[in-house]
């Protein structure tokens, strides 16, 4: 996988502005937003396997008129 | 004018690396009507550990079984660069001729304006990546004016999609200017894929990045 080396801005800049980042790659959540639960897993202690759920947070930007890239 | 958030439950379907692939099931919000966003039920979500909010209590009607057992509907490249099509094998030979084209045009001659438009009846490319200026302007109305026949045919479904790759200045958020290639295709349902190329200029010529980014419909030529 090669998400690290997508140029993020540089994406968010082309695309409808919906499509932010944290649109679909999930906001890092803050501190107080995280259950308990999910701490350990947030932190990287325990790693979640096939079939498990996570909730993750999701950030759009205002919709505004549609914009191409030409 | 502050964004909007919102929760979202996602089954785990693998682990690549440092990510997790999660499948939605959900609908973000209700002006998500959108076709081309990407978020819907169905499509594979990347993130990464700091994502994580809860893992505990998945909503009542939150099947994770069911979700896994239906086949994502979009699927999130796993090697954007060897993959940039998607699966999609007419996309996958038309991103191969423009790169091709693309290149050949930055490393012959001024690629400031250059164009081509390519074209498909949804089976092949009947015209391969045709070239119809290479010094044509590009600023919008020009541009346009180039790519509105073309559009027109989609519109009046005598072609499934064109296609249209023009070199670009483009101002980054950071406010630093860089080129690169940009090609766009869109289909008779409206919105198609972008897939964007930066490069620049040194003392041999010209350094191509790999892709930096690729986003939209997959199977865009799937579309009827």
């Amino acid at each position: 996988m090669r998400l690290a080396d997508l140029n993020y801005d540089l994406w968010q800049l082309l695309q409808p502005e919906e499509l932010t980042v944290d649109a679909v790659m999930g906001a890092a959540a803050l501190k107080n937003q995280r259950s308990p639960a999910a701490i350990p897993y947030a932190t990287g202690k325990k790693t979640l396997k096939r079939g498990e759920g996570a909730l993750l947070i999701f950030a759009s930007s205002p919709r505004q008129k549609r914009r191409r890239p030409v | 004018m502050m964004g909007r958030i919102q929760r979202l439950w996602v089954a785990v379907s693998e682990r690549v690396d440092d990510y997790y692939i999660g499948i939605l099931n959900e609908h973000p919000a209700e002006n998500y009507a959108n076709r081309d966003f990407y978020l819907s039920p169905g499509a594979e979500v990347p993130f990464l550990s700091h994502h994580i909010v809860d893992i505990s209590r998945p909503p009542f009607g939150f099947d994770i079984r069911k979700v896994l057992q239906t086949n994502p509907k979009r699927l999130w490249s796993r090697d954007a660069q060897v993959q940039p099509s998607m699966g999609d094998p007419i996309l996958h030979e038309l991103f191969q001729l423009a790169d091709q084209n693309a290149i050949k045009r930055l490393q012959e001659g001024n690629c400031r304006s250059a164009f081509g438009i390519g074209r498909t009846t949804g089976q092949t490319w009947t015209d391969k990546f045709i070239t119809t200026g290479v010094d044509f302007p590009t600023d919008d109305e020009a541009f346009m004016e180039a790519v509105q026949p073309l559009q027109e045919q989609v519109r009046q479904r005598k072609l499934q999609a064109s296609a249209v790759c023009t070199y670009r200045q483009l101002q980054r958020t950071s406010g630093t200017a860089m080129n690169a290639i940009v090609i766009f295709l869109e289909n008779a349902v409206g919105y198609s894929v972008y897939w964007i190329r930066t490069y620049r200029t040194t003392s041999d010529g010209y350094e191509l990045d790999d892709l930096t980014a690729q986003f939209g419909e997959p199977l865009v030529f799937r579309h009827s």
